[in-house]
């Protein structure tokens, strides 16, 4: 089974981060997902990981809405891959 | 795994967009389907990437879904490329019939647009240097079609047939009969393809042709065995989809929300013989006990 991928359907890019604002992807990595080699995809995962907890603020400062959606979401994609 | 040419780059995305496939033709490009309109952005953030410079000319479509025609007025506006549709979907496009195009009866937006050809069953033409068939792939879709590059035993199946699985059975849904018999139809002309790779309208490019056929054909014969089975499959489909479209809706609603929405509404009393509030407690009740929902302070939110 291939890895899958880790759009969760939000599609949106930030223009600020150059990363999607569901997947935390680049357009490269996107555009280049369909073919890239498994480690490749692994690679692109582990990024993923550290950008969300460079974008989560500590937990004693309560995360704003969208961030708070980000990690919530990121944990569970983290969960399947 | 790089299953499939050079010339062709897949853009893998999700369920409320279909995947996009940009096939290089020296400096021009053909693009086949364009995601939902709330994704148009990205959606042509990731094409010029696709096209690495190439002037995109054409946008094909393998059927009229929002999730796959919804970026073809943001394309046309970006690439002024034309756009071909197949035959059998041109009047509902021509004349935006937004029930035909199941856009209103199930809650879906699109941008309307314009095309400058139909491509019909059986027609031939070159993408990407190769040579594909149109092939009729009616079920999910009356009218759609796949398109089949038989000299490198390439596919695309839309939502006719994906790696676990097919499309919603709308027809039926929506009353009409026909439209299992002809999805088994379907499904058995393409058994007798010689395929290597699929690319599917949702979810990777895959190898394994005929596991997937051998799948559809058992998901199937279980929706001919059991309607309602087939009902509570789609109901479980079309909400989730509408979830991940409008991202959080607060529980107490959805009720209401079945109600209103007519495939919902529909489906309830046709193939459950319950009211839609009934029906739509059993939906929520199993997509959150499957983690594909969660619920937060009285919302309903899509896990992805």
């Amino acid at each position: 089974m291939s890895i899958p991928s880790p759009c969760i359907d939000v599609c949106r890019m930030d223009a600020q981060s150059g990363l999607c604002e569901g997947c935390l992807r680049t357009v490269d990595e996107i555009a280049g997902w369909a073919a890239a080699p498994d480690a490749q995809k692994l690679l692109i995962l582990a990024a993923i990981a550290q950008r969300r907890a460079s974008l989560l603020p500590p937990l004693q400062n309560p995360p704003s809405a969208p961030l708070c959606q980000r990690g919530e979401r990121g944990d569970l994609n983290g969960g399947e891959s | 795994m790089s299953l499939l040419p050079e010339q062709i780059r897949v853009l893998e995305r999700g369920w409320l967009s279909a995947n996009n496939i940009v096939f290089h033709e020296g400096a021009e490009a053909t693009l086949i389907d364009s995601g939902y309109v709330t994704h148009a952005d990205q959606t042509l953030a990731l094409i010029e990437r696709a096209l690495e410079g190439r002037k995109l000319v054409r946008l094909i479509n393998t059927h009229s879904h929002s999730d796959h025609i919804g970026g073809n007025a943001a394309v046309r506006r970006a690439h002024g490329c034309r756009i071909l549709v197949p035959e059998g979907m041109a009047p509902a496009v021509a004349d935006w019939d937004e029930d035909a195009l199941l856009l209103s009866s199930a809650h879906q937006q699109a941008e309307p647009f314009e095309f400058d050809a139909t491509i019909a069953p059986g027609d031939e033409f070159e993408m990407g240097g190769l040579r594909w068939q149109a092939l009729h792939v009616p079920g999910h879709d009356m009218h759609a079609l796949a398109y089949y590059a038989p000299q490198e035993r390439i596919l695309i199946s839309g939502d006719a047939l994906w790696q676990d699985g097919f499309g919603v059975m709308f027809a039926e849904l929506h009353g009409d009969p026909s439209g299992l018999p002809a999805q088994r139809r379907t499904l058995e002309m393409l058994r007798e393809l010689d395929v290597g790779v699929v690319i599917p309208g949702h979810g990777a490019p895959f190898a394994d042709y005929e596991a997937a056929v051998a799948r559809a054909l058992q998901r199937l014969a279980a929706f001919e065995q059991s309607p309602e089975r087939m009902a509570k499959s789609a109901m479980k489909a079309l909400f989730t989809f509408t979830l991940l479209e409008k991202r959080r809706m607060p529980r107490a609603g959805i009720g209401d929300y079945f109600g209103r929405v007519a495939i919902f509404r529909d489906v309830s009393q046709n193939f459950f013989h319950k009211e839609p509030a009934a029906v739509a407690a059993l939906v929520i009740d199993e997509l959150l006990k499957a983690g594909v929902l969660a619920e937060e302070d009285g919302d309903l939110v899509s896990r992805g």
